[in-house]
């Protein structure tokens, strides 16, 4: 026997709450994605009043929040784009490569021990996300916007590639080595501390 | 049996991966996450992960990070949830005001 879900009612739009209960949500999303305090700020209010404008659009199939976050996610990678026709395609500089993975041999220089971790288990932690976004929020400003278009937002390579002005080779060569610095901050802030 | 023909370079390119050392096959491991390998990528990488603990725990711990991102996003939206980012009051309440002026026009 299968169980419908209840229905809720339709949806509706409350404007004048917006900031009081989707501000911060919508701040911190935009800090994680673009890293300056008052690009975010002015995102998060164009974002709103976008949305105000468009309130007719609102069909009500997705909640209020996930509404206003797609709006965001449009207005952040309109920013970026802008950002990156300004800046052009810029060479990844030294530093920005993040601590060292392997030795002059190529050979890993560190080792984690297995995580065995439940996917599940960990994204209901909050805690755990808090330290992911702590640890996407510690890589090198480019790694990791490569890294939360293409493996958060789920932006096709191609259109990452657009919107930053990067070469595939590059997004590729950002991803990697986003992932090998997440890799070692989760193992040290968090799966260290659980075993 | 494998057949390599006439592709020079993909031999060419698969004997110098069974020279290379963990940084190519980790690079290899990542880049196999989103698109397919060449024949000669994947059989290098298959040889070395036969052997290497550390790149086949590499591949698993990448795969359980998108493995947990993936699931996180369909948990919510704004995955992942941030600590301590607040809106500052003053721009909450300029935002607001602006909102307030719009919807007032409306009315």
């Amino acid at each position: 026997m299968t169980h419908a879900k209840p229905k809720t009612s339709p949806r509706a739009l409350d404007p004048a709450q917006w900031v009081r209960l989707h501000g911060d949500v919508l701040f911190g999303y935009a800090m994680l994605r673009v890293r300056d305090r008052e690009v975010a700020e002015d995102l998060v209010q164009e974002c709103l009043m976008g949305a105000y404008e468009a309130r007719h659009r609102f069909t009500g199939e997705a909640a209020e929040r996930t509404w206003l976050v797609g709006i965001l996610k449009h207005k952040i990678i309109d920013h970026l784009r802008k950002q990156s026709r300004r800046q052009g395609d810029q060479a990844l500089p030294q530093q920005a490569l993040g601590e060292a993975h392997f030795d002059r041999k190529g050979h890993w220089v560190e080792h984690t021990s297995a995580w065995n971790a439940d996917p599940k288990t960990l994204i209901e932690n909050r805690e755990f996300q808090e330290t992911l976004a702590g640890c996407i929020a510690a890589l090198p400003d480019k790694l990791a916007i490569t890294f939360i278009l293409r493996e958060i937002d789920g932006v096709e390579s191609e259109e990452v590639c657009t919107i930053l002005g990067i070469t595939s080779t590059n997004m590729w060569a950002r991803i990697h080595r986003a992932r090998l610095s997440l890799r070692s901050c989760l193992e040290s802030k968090w799966f260290r501390d659980v075993r | 049996m494998l057949k390599f023909g006439d592709e020079r370079k993909r031999m060419f390119e698969f004997f110098k991966l069974l020279n290379a050392g963990c940084e190519d096959h980790a690079r290899l491991i990542s880049l196999s996450m989103d698109q397919s390998l060449s024949r000669s990528q994947r059989l290098g990488l298959k040889l070395h992960l036969m052997y290497c603990r550390a790149c086949r725990q590499f591949r698993r711990d990448a795969h359980l990070m998108r493995e947990t991102i993936n699931l996180g996003c369909e948990h919510a939206c704004e995955f992942p949830q941030s600590k301590e980012t607040a809106l500052p009051p003053e721009s909450a309440d300029a935002i607001s005001a602006s909102l307030n002026a719009r919807m007032s026009q409306e009315k």
